[in-house]
């Protein structure tokens, strides 16, 4: 997952001195955004406000956390069913996108539901965190998010474990 | 059901999801499903939940987004941020402050390579608060200094926050960045005038006399890290950022390439200077450190995208709901002047940004909000800059500033002390707003040359 994520990170910065290249970089990106939305999820790299359920008692912020997670889960389960539809109707069309050079964008539109189905299964365990939680107990300390983490960890602890 | 009563259920369902702490992304999309759900049926919501995660991402110019955080993730493993510290303590060591006025340096010189102020408060407060600290700085002063300074990446050049507001808006992309020049130097001036008359005032808050000209001293560059490779003078740095700086802005400025081009090439030329560090650090370090940075970015990509995504479906639900025409006939129909509904508009911003990040707060807000200002007469980037100023400053607010959150994880640095050492920084910030404000051409003369070219 991370490395295809960043495959497509890299091979867009080749992009833009190439012509024709920039209907490609559209459609890479979409590919990069949402094979990367899982790893984010892992990584706890999406913001939520952590305010409120900070101030609740244990048990009833796993609790309030579980059904906003439940709530995600669906969302992205019928926007994950939704985009599957039209990807395979995409796919079936061989639907391109008319620019300079001809580019298919039906891998894009399929990358979406793969990508918002890992996202499922990352938001399945995030959840099952939440209850195993719950019923234990035990306060999880969340993930600091990723832009945060950005320059706290890494090239210091490189450095160190050489 | 009216749709004024669902417009209000949705905000409720999107407040509530906030309030449990679903991550921003989901609580928009979910809130805008079951507004549009109400609104049009579910046979509309099916086909919007289909099409519109490819609509809402699959743009050229969104392209910028990923090719800037890339540039700022690859400096930040170049070592740059520590570099400009080191260089800039050397000159500013004789001033009252010295070390202080060098980790504002070094927030502005990283902030001209990256385009996130999280991301310039973590990397730089990893290296000046220990330092200062070691310097009998106290740390409510040094953790004030470095969350304060942090702001200044997302006015000085790149700024994702900006870029963003161009893709909102349709504001030119270039003229925003250039924009962003002037304003970012009078902040960085500012702060530091706040350290230099702080460390003069109460010198024992800037460790006394040992900062001061310690002509004697081993100076950084033995203390600052003992596993870091020996490294020049910090000029390299420098120069790293000045040659990022020059292609990003001067390539945009003189019109050689678009943003994202600019942005991609940035990138690139990072991408290179890292390399050219494998004669220090060796191959397989190098190759780690090239792929937690593309980690990295495809983490915080997929992130911000997450919410452009959530927020499309919310907007849309608004959009369909006629609430942005609504708002804009009400507030224009105020029996008030232009001016007070500007700083209004402003005003709303600082609570939302004391807990919400400035994307999110950018893509809900702005909808509503730049019609207003254009039907107003106003000038568009102008009010960006005015608006990044306003959302900074919530970052910085107490309860829960996200810069000061960030540094509350360096060791020795409470919660409490950030916010009790920004509270100094807090006044100049309203301040250099205000003058933004009562002086557009500030904001608006730069971009303006481009604009005649």
């Amino acid at each position: 997952m991370v490395s295809t994520a960043a495959d497509v990170t890299s091979r867009q910065l080749t992009g833009s001195s190439i012509p024709g290249v920039v209907e490609y970089s559209e459609v890479l990106m979409v590919g990069l955004i949402f094979l990367g939305l899982a790893y984010a999820q892992r990584v706890g790299a999406h913001i939520g406000v952590d305010l409120v359920t900070e101030r609740m008692p244990v048990r009833v912020a796993h609790l309030v956390r579980s059904v906003g997670l439940v709530i995600a889960i669906g969302v992205v389960a019928i926007m994950g069913w939704e985009t599957l539809e039209v990807a395979l109707r995409s796919l079936e069309s061989r639907e391109f996108r008319f620019g300079l050079v001809q580019v298919p964008i039906w891998p894009a539109r399929l990358l979406i539901p793969i990508g918002l189905g890992a996202l499922l299964l990352e938001l399945a365990i995030s959840l099952y965190d939440e209850v195993v939680a719950l019923r234990h107990r035990v306060r999880i300390t969340r993930a600091v998010p990723a832009e945060a983490r950005l320059g706290t960890s890494m090239p210091g602890d490189l450095e160190g474990g050489r | 059901m009216s749709p004024e009563l669902i417009v209000g259920v949705a905000l409720l369902i999107l407040l509530a999801l906030l309030a449990a702490g679903v991550p921003v992304a989901f609580s928009l999309a979910a809130a805008g499903c079951m507004g549009i759900v109400l609104l049009r049926g579910p046979d509309i919501t099916q086909s919007t939940l289909g099409s519109l995660p490819y609509q809402s991402t699959a743009k050229t110019t969104l392209v910028v987004i990923p090719m800037f955080i890339l540039m700022g993730v690859l400096a930040a493993h170049a070592r740059v941020a520590e570099d400009v510290f080191r260089l800039s303590h050397r000159l500013l060591r004789r001033l009252p402050g010295g070390l202080g006025l060098a980790s504002i340096a070094a927030c502005a010189g990283f902030g001209a390579v990256s385009g996130s102020s999280v991301a310039t408060t973590a990397t730089v407060g990893r290296v000046a608060i220990g330092e200062m600290r070691k310097y009998g700085y106290s740390s409510a002063f040094a953790a004030g200094i470095v969350a304060a300074a942090g702001t200044l990446s997302v006015l000085i050049p790149p700024s994702i926050v900006l870029v963003l507001y161009g893709i909102i808006t349709g504001e030119s992309i270039g003229a925003l960045l250039t924009a962003g020049i002037i304003p970012g130097i009078i902040s960085t001036l500012a702060f530091m005038a706040v350290v230099i008359v702080r460390a003069r005032l109460r010198p024992e808050l800037a460790g006394g006399n040992h900062a001061f000209g310690a002509e004697g001293d081993p100076g950084l560059d033995a203390t600052l890290d003992p596993n870091a490779p020996p490294v020049g003078k910090g000029y390299a740095g420098l120069m790293k950022i000045m040659l990022l700086f020059t292609i990003v802005i001067g390539g945009i400025y003189a019109g050689l390439f678009t943003a994202t081009e600019a942005a991609a090439l940035g990138a690139l030329a990072a991408l290179l200077m890292l390399l050219a560090d494998v004669f220090r650090v060796g191959v397989r370090t190098l190759a780690l450190r090239i792929r937690d940075s593309l980690a990295e970015t495809a983490s915080v990509t997929s992130f911000i995208f997450a919410i452009l995504v959530g927020a499309s479906l919310f907007t849309f639900f608004l959009v369909s709901a006629g609430v942005p025409s609504d708002f804009a006939r009400w507030t224009l129909g105020l029996p008030v002047p232009p001016v007070v509904i500007v700083i209004m508009l402003l005003l709303i911003m600082i609570p939302l940004g004391m807990f919400l990040d400035p994307i999110s707060i950018m893509l809900i807000v702005l909808p509503l909000a730049y019609p207003v200002i254009t039907e107003l007469g106003y000038d568009g980037i102008w009010f960006a800059i005015l608006t990044v100023k306003m959302i900074e400053i919530g970052l910085i607010s107490p309860p829960v500033g996200l810069n000061v959150y960030v540094l509350a994880g360096t060791p020795g640095v409470r919660m409490e002390d950030a916010f009790r050492g920004i509270a100094w920084f807090l006044p100049v910030e309203l301040a250099t707003t205000t003058l933004l404000f009562l002086v557009p051409g500030l904001v608006t003369w730069l971009p303006g040359l481009l604009a005649n070219q």
